[in-house]
């Protein structure tokens, strides 16, 4: 995985993150990268921690969709007041729009609610080899 | 960070205390950790100690369930205690808030 690390250009810099191979284990990294970036704009506190959530969705989600030793191309940055953040996979996609409600009696597929829940636009774009998921957040007020 | 889980028994309750981040990567360590316990005699509830984990999705999520479901299939229950104001609202967006005995 490429992450930068917590540097000063951190600070000013939009997110880019390539895991390859995508795995989960890479996930925590990507949280610890993401809160550093969202602290520089002064995000912290529950927005903060719903952000992580929602990032750690869509990628678990991409990296579940990706063909094994295949990469992922993680992304973040800020426009005004707004956190855009999006996952790029070679995979056919998670099916955002195509599942099933989910009932009490599911054990799995609670992460879009979540991530619905958490973030004010959410798209999915399918290309010719690859799936981009992406969500726009904004914040404002008590979260920054 | 990883999760740190220890989970003890005391009479037929079992207590788990998760620490740390509890995503898709770390929640087999969870399953490693308790099944065998799930699955003693004599067990009616695990109570889950949550004050210091920092960070679920809804892989954590999925993992509870699992374990809720074989509690119930044997008559015993789950009960969470002690969350942090995150993880409880991920727990509140997905209607899960009584069926995981959230205090």
């Amino acid at each position: 995985m490429s992450v930068p690390g917590p540097t000063a250009d951190a600070s000013t810099v939009d997110g880019v993150v390539l895991v390859r191979p995508a795995g989960l284990s890479e996930m925590a990294g990507i949280r610890t990268t993401l809160r550093y970036w969202l602290s520089r704009h002064a995000i912290s506190g529950e927005r903060a921690d719903q952000l992580l959530v929602v990032m750690s969705e869509i990628v678990t989600n991409a990296i579940e969709a990706s063909p094994p030793q295949s990469s992922i191309v993680v992304s973040w940055s800020m426009d005004a007041d707004e956190v855009h953040m999006s996952v790029e996979d070679p995979g056919p996609g998670f099916v955002y729009e195509e599942t099933e409600p989910v009932g009490p009696a599911a054990v799995r597929g609670r992460g879009l609610t979540v991530v619905e829940a958490w973030t004010d636009r959410l798209s999915v774009t399918r290309r010719a080899e690859h799936t981009v998921v992406a969500t726009w957040t904004r914040v404002e007020g008590t979260d920054r | 960070m990883a999760l740190e889980v220890r989970a003890e028994r005391d009479g037929p309750t079992l207590h788990l205390v998760l620490s740390g981040e509890f995503d898709a990567f770390t929640a087999s360590a969870v399953s490693d950790a308790i099944d065998p316990a799930l699955r003693a005699p004599g067990l009616t509830g695990v109570v889950v100690d949550a004050r210091e984990l920092s960070f679920m999705d809804s892989a954590g999520i999925s993992e509870l369930l699992r374990i809720q479901r074989l509690l119930a299939e044997q008559g015993a229950s789950i009960r969470m205690e002690s969350t942090g104001p995150t993880v409880r609202r991920v727990l509140e967006i997905t209607g899960l808030v009584d069926i995981l005995g959230v205090q």
